[in-house]
């Protein structure tokens, strides 16, 4: 379980999140929602220590996160993420961005190419996300939809503990979503995963997830089942938010 | 945009376009200055004094008729020479690289603190302004004749050309990539092989093809200070009015430059091609 105790976080001059408390539940999909520039990312780059909380802490399975720079490699080589703007090398075939997925994996300074056996797992990650066809082409060639669906593979490739997606499914085809929706499904059924998944289009959020938790004003505005959200909260925690600003 | 949100921020977007066009005087004023120094140097350097070129394309007409057609026969006497060449550029070029990645990377904002950047900067600085024939006289002083004097020569001119690119090429480092690696454990060293490399590998790799080819030529010129060399054959043609003989030195020349652009191209290809895949 992670546990979020307390937490605000500063970016450059202001506080964006404020005393930020929460329980994300292991094996599960947890689905973070909230209106552009809320803190959302703020959020993720802190689960993973590229961002460090001005007061508060984040444990992970009762171990703070940030106890030392070992327990927080140690969190990182089981963690993935998808980020927002792909943050992918644009020169290099996707084929080499999805086998940096695996680079915690291989001795920095080894003048090897990459094994054959991790080749294939990472042919098989663009696989998924329906881009083995384009395995070979260079990453600026590839269109915005495309480029976002690399950034799913290099983390998928990991086979992580704890997946952290920045708006993952943002401008990929409904049909892909349902399909990349199952992977995830089938990951956290196999291996007990744990997913945080900031989004924006709220009807696959709510389909997906077993867990939301929305923001608003740097706080807290809901923590529960989709259901729940479905019922109570939609309009009374986001009246004041015109649905389509959700992002 | 309605116009009720217009409304509220008038001052605001008048204050954006006065800004605009604050920047867009200050641009034109610059551009303005830098045209009349630029033209005054043309002035000054006689560029547009037609009487200094009465003479001159009859003279260039009769020295280029002097040296025709170009006079290989001395062809065995130039091979020790070639070789000159070619060892004092190549090497030059790959030492100078070498030094030059370190000391770039000192010298790139955001790596070292200011106390480190400032004078390997001023040292890249010194480097390269001091010009290599100068470099040259010293080092045939400092190691006596041959092409190690000239090796010398290229590569501390070159080091501080090269390494100010691969400062700036450094500075143009997306981090993001760097940020995604370090999020999934990855550590420092990791960060600079898996990201920072293959990004500044292709214009690493351009700048010091470039310079390869640069290095030819100065490495003929080095010869006249006694670097041996091309170089050397070429200024002795000239002093004894071997115009002829100098025309085919300055082919082969030619020829030699052109033959490391293309194996340049060819080795750029191949390693970025084949590289991490
Ligand atoms: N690098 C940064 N420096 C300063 N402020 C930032 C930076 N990145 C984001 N912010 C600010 O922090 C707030 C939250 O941003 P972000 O977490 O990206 O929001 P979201 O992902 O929910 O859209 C925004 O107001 C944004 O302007
Ligand atoms: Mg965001």
């Amino acid at each position: 379980m992670i546990h979020i105790d307390h937490v605000s976080v500063q970016r450059g001059a202001h506080e964006v999140l404020h005393d930020i408390s929460a329980d994300i539940p292991s094996g599960g999909i947890t689905a973070v929602v909230g209106p552009s520039g809320v803190g959302k990312t703020t959020l993720l780059a802190t689960l993973n220590g590229l961002l460090r909380p001005s007061s508060g802490a984040i444990t992970i399975d009762g171990v703070g996160m940030l106890d030392s720079g070992e327990t927080l490699r140690g969190f990182r080589r089981q963690t993935a993420t998808v980020f927002q703007e792909h943050a992918l090398i644009d020169r290099l075939p996707a084929m080499d961005n999805v086998l940096l997925g695996l680079a915690d994996q291989r001795h920095p300074l080894s003048p090897l190419p990459w094994s054959r056996p991790m080749r294939l797992r990472a042919a098989q990650a663009l696989d998924e996300v329906g881009l083995l066809h384009r395995a070979t082409a260079r990453t600026s060639q590839l269109s915005g939809g495309e480029r976002q669906r690399v950034g799913v593979a290099r983390a998928l490739v990991r086979q992580p503990r704890l997946l952290l997606g920045d708006e993952p499914f943002a401008s990929v085809d409904p049909a892909l979503i349902r399909q990349l929706g199952n992977t995830l499904r089938d990951m956290v059924a196999r291996s007990g995963a744990t997913v945080i998944l900031v989004m924006h289009q709220m009807e696959t959020a709510l389909s997906l997830a077993d867990k939301v938790i929305a923001l608003a004003e740097g706080r807290i505005a809901f923590d529960g089942t989709p259901r729940q959200f479905d019922r109570c909260c939609q309009e009374t925690v986001f009246k004041t938010i015109p649905r389509g600003a959700l992002s | 945009m309605s116009a009720a949100l217009a409304a509220n921020h008038q001052a605001e977007l008048a204050a954006v376009l006065d800004e605009g066009e604050r920047r867009a005087w200050r641009r034109a004023l610059v551009l303005i200055i830098s045209a009349i120094v630029v033209g005054t140097a043309f002035v000054y350097g006689g560029v547009l004094d037609t009487q200094r070129y009465a003479d001159a394309l009859p003279t260039i007409l009769t020295l280029l008729g002097d040296s025709l057609p170009p006079d290989f026969s001395r062809w065995q006497s130039w091979g020790v020479p070639l070789l000159d060449t070619l060892t004092m550029s190549t090497v030059g070029t790959v030492l100078g690289a070498l030094l030059a990645l370190p000391l770039g990377a000192l010298a790139a904002r955001g790596v070292g603190p200011a106390s480190i950047r400032t004078p390997v900067l001023m040292l890249l600085n010194t480097l390269r302004s001091i010009p290599g024939l100068v470099w040259g006289i010293l080092f045939v002083a400092a190691v006596g004749f041959g092409p190690l004097p000239g090796i010398l020569a290229l590569a501390c001119h070159s080091t501080g050309m090269l390494g100010k690119f691969c400062a700036e090429i450094l500075e143009h480092v997306d981090p993001a990539p760097g940020a995604a690696l370090r999020s999934q454990g990855v550590s420092a060293i990791g960060v600079l092989r898996f990201s920072v490399w293959p990004q500044i590998l292709p214009r690493l790799l351009d700048v010091t093809l470039y310079r390869w080819e640069h290095n030819v030529r100065a490495a003929t010129t080095l010869g006249v200070i006694g670097a041996g060399g091309l170089g050397l054959e070429l200024v002795t043609a000239f002093h004894l009015f071997e115009y002829r003989e100098a025309l085919a030195l300055i082919l082969v020349v030619l020829a030699l430059v052109t033959i490391i652009n293309l194996a340049g191209a060819k080795l750029r290809a191949r390693l970025l091609g084949t590289f991490n895949t």
